[in-house]
């Protein structure tokens, strides 16, 4: 049935920084269509960091465990809006993408969700805690050939994105979010199941800009280990999906998605001027989790060939 | 406003297609204020495509070759031409029709859909050109570019045909589930009358033995049939494929009439026809267990109202088969909202949808 005027609740996943989270929000208020919602999602156990945003007018503060925050955000909003938008802290959405979505939703009844990758990227040095506002929208626009060749060579999972739906086709469809990085990755796993149910769409925006602070002193073996495990995992569901019933076509290529990741880490390892060491870390936990992939797929074979 | 209503093939005869061209349909369009053109093109000489008769009297029919429709058209002096059919036939239908340069809709049902590609990467150059598009596919997919606005029964089907490239320059799409005859409502058995297990049923005159197999294999999958009974319908299905001693025949007239006695009705295929008997289904607040794509699913809700599984699937609809029957006393399921999803299946509903967006296309 045609919504003519169709409303919007936005789903923030804070993790750490609040700063990204507030200028996630404060785009937000430069719509000319205002979310009928806004909530925050907080794993169980940051909410202490972002404790000044839950004063704040109209947002809405849900914690949860990591996997299970988009779910519960989702669950926090489900019935009094039309359309979910929910975004990782950082990325920053003009109203012109909010026109787009809305427009593409009253006019095409047979679509049901989306991702929109952001490719514009904003860096910004802190240089020390004393910045609360990040100012996003006055920072200057990076040359758009750059943005064109980030969005070709950079993992998906690395990217901003941003996922929205309609709210009433998300039944019964699992909604898992990983780690810092691999939001993407989620949103994308949602729109494998949602395919069946109406059109979906993975596409690049120009109307959004993701929000970098550096410098990035972290170090990424973590984050490196994780997703790439996790890419891992995903590849190996798959295959045993494939025994019990045909392979469903999905929104990600896991092979190539591994490639991009161990690939750009290692260009900016080598070439890189910023977070060159967060990068270096980064590459060497994901071989570290390639390598102890391998090493349990042989126990794994040799364990089996003991057995016959 | 006139309208050319373009049956294209075998979708003249397509069991599908029939409620586009009843008399409940035909005559909510009128009373919506649209005069139809009933227009039946050859595309293949089989007897199977034969011409349904018109049940309403008076309307205008025409049965002609393709390369008629502009004259046809513009004869008629119609405002807007929606055209029914298999996607891959109207590859020359659309590029004649746009001769006309009138507003073209066209309706997408789950029979003669685009079907998505296997997954996976081809193995070998056989397994390639297995996978490849006809010639008509092509062509099809070229002339869709003259289609100004797409009408479907379920989102998925419509779906597919975007994400596959066709409608190019469609302005909207709306979605207009099957008409469906009215259904009655009995009594609901009260929860502490209930049988300890299920009684599951399957419907459907024009069953394949592909459907009948995958049910069954479904049910053989399960590994407890003595929590469960199955109940098939009509008799006539008895005939096209082997029974297990499990499954029994119901001798019934109409869904409604098999409804009466099954507690779940089950769906193996996503396809329209299904649809009268879910929403038969559901006016009887009986429980259902859908795929996951197609009609059925936007009448169930996504889910709140039945239990989905993977389509064409056979290890999950056991599981979904599973699920229902180890919860039989607890389902959370509700029919709150059931009725209104009802109505939009009424064939004066589904009329005033379609004048809507022949409307909206300035017709």
């Amino acid at each position: 049935m045609t919504q003519l005027d169709p409303t919007f609740g936005l789903i923030v996943l804070g993790r750490g920084d609040p700063r990204l989270a507030r200028a996630t929000l404060a785009a937000a208020e430069t719509w000319r269509y205002r979310p009928a919602r806004i909530v925050l999602a907080v794993p169980r156990g940051r909410e202490h960091a972002f404790a000044a945003m839950s004063g704040s007018a109209g947002v809405t503060v849900v914690a949860a465990a990591e996997p299970d925050m988009l779910a519960a955000a989702v669950a926090a909003l489900a019935s009094d809006v039309d359309i979910v938008i929910a975004t990782p802290e950082g990325v920053v959405l003009g109203p012109r993408w909010l026109d787009a979505v809305r427009d593409h939703v009253i006019l095409y009844e047979d679509s049901v969700a989306g991702v929109d990758l952001v490719r514009q990227v904003v860096k910004i040095t802190t240089d020390g805690d004393g910045v609360s506002d990040l100012a996003v929208a006055e920072r200057p626009r990076e040359p758009g050939l750059l943005s064109w060749l980030r969005g070709l060579i950079r993992a998906r999972s690395l990217l901003g994105a941003v996922f929205w739906a309609r709210v009433e086709t998300l039944r019964q469809v699992k909604l898992a979010t990983t780690g810092e990085g691999g939001d993407a990755v989620a949103f994308m796993l949602a729109l494998d199941h949602l395919r069946l149910r109406g059109r979906t769409t993975v596409r690049f925006t120009p109307h959004a800009r993701h929000v970098r602070l550096l410098p990035e002193r972290r170090t990424g073996f973590d984050a490196g280990y994780g997703l790439y495990r996790r890419l891992e995992q995903l590849a190996e569901t798959r295959r045993a999906a494939a025994a019990v019933g045909p392979l469903a076509p999905s929104h990600l290529d896991h092979g190539l998605e591994r490639l991009r990741l161990l690939a750009e880490q290692a260009v900016r390892s080598v070439v890189g001027t910023a977070g060159k060491h967060n990068a270096a870390t980064f590459l060497k936990g994901a071989l570290a989790a390639r390598r102890d992939g391998v090493s349990v797929r042989r126990i794994v074979a040799r364990d089996l060939r003991e057995l016959r | 406003m006139k309208a050319a209503l373009v049956f294209v093939g075998r979708a003249a005869a397509a069991s599908v297609y029939l409620p586009y061209r009843s008399r409940g349909f035909i005559c909510a369009l009128a009373e919506a204020g649209v005069e139809p053109v009933v227009i039946d093109v050859d595309i293949d000489p089989e007897p199977s495509s034969a011409t349904v008769p018109s049940e309403v009297p008076g309307i205008v029919g025409y049965r002609n070759q393709v390369d008629r429709l502009p004259l046809i058209v513009a004869q008629e002096r119609v405002g807007v031409v929606q055209t029914f059919g298999a996607t891959e036939d109207l590859g020359s239908v659309w590029g004649h029709v746009a001769r006309a340069a009138k507003p073209l809709a066209h309706f997408v049902s789950s029979d003669g859909a685009v079907a998505d590609l296997p997954a996976g990467r081809p193995r070998s150059l056989a397994d390639l050109v297995r996978r490849g598009r006809s010639l008509a596919h092509w062509q099809a997919r070229h002339a869709s570019r003259h289609v100004t606005a797409v009408l479907g029964s379920n989102r998925a089907d419509l779906g597919r045909h975007f994400r596959h490239g066709f409608f190019p320059r469609a302005r909207f799409s709306a979605v207009a589930p099957p008409p469906s005859p009215p259904t009655r409502t009995f009594g609901v058995i009260p929860l502490g009358q209930r049988r300890q297990g299920p009684v599951l049923g399957f419907w459907d005159p024009d069953a394949d033995a592909e459907v009948l197999e995958l049910l069954l294999r479904a049910v053989a999958l399960t590994g407890q049939t003595d929590l469960f009974t199955l109940k098939i319908a009509p008799a006539s299905l008895a005939g096209r494929a082997v029974l297990p001693p499990g499954v029994t025949v119901a001798d019934a007239a109409s869904a409604d009439a098999f409804l009466r006695d099954v507690d779940v009705l089950v769906v193996p295929r996503a396809e329209d026809r299904a649809l009268c008997a879910v929403v038969a289904a559901l006016a009887a607040r009986k429980s259902v267990i859908v795929p996951d794509t197609g009609a059925a699913i936007e009448i169930v809700d996504y889910g709140r109202r039945g239990l989905l599984y993977a389509a064409g699937s056979a290890y999950h609809l056991a599981m979904a088969i599973n699920v229902m029957a180890q919860s039989w006393t607890n389902r959370p399921f509700s029919f709150d909202g059931v009725e209104e999803s009802i109505a939009r299946t009424a064939p004066d509903a589904v009329a005033r949808m379609f004048a809507s967006a022949w409307r909206r296309l300035g017709g």
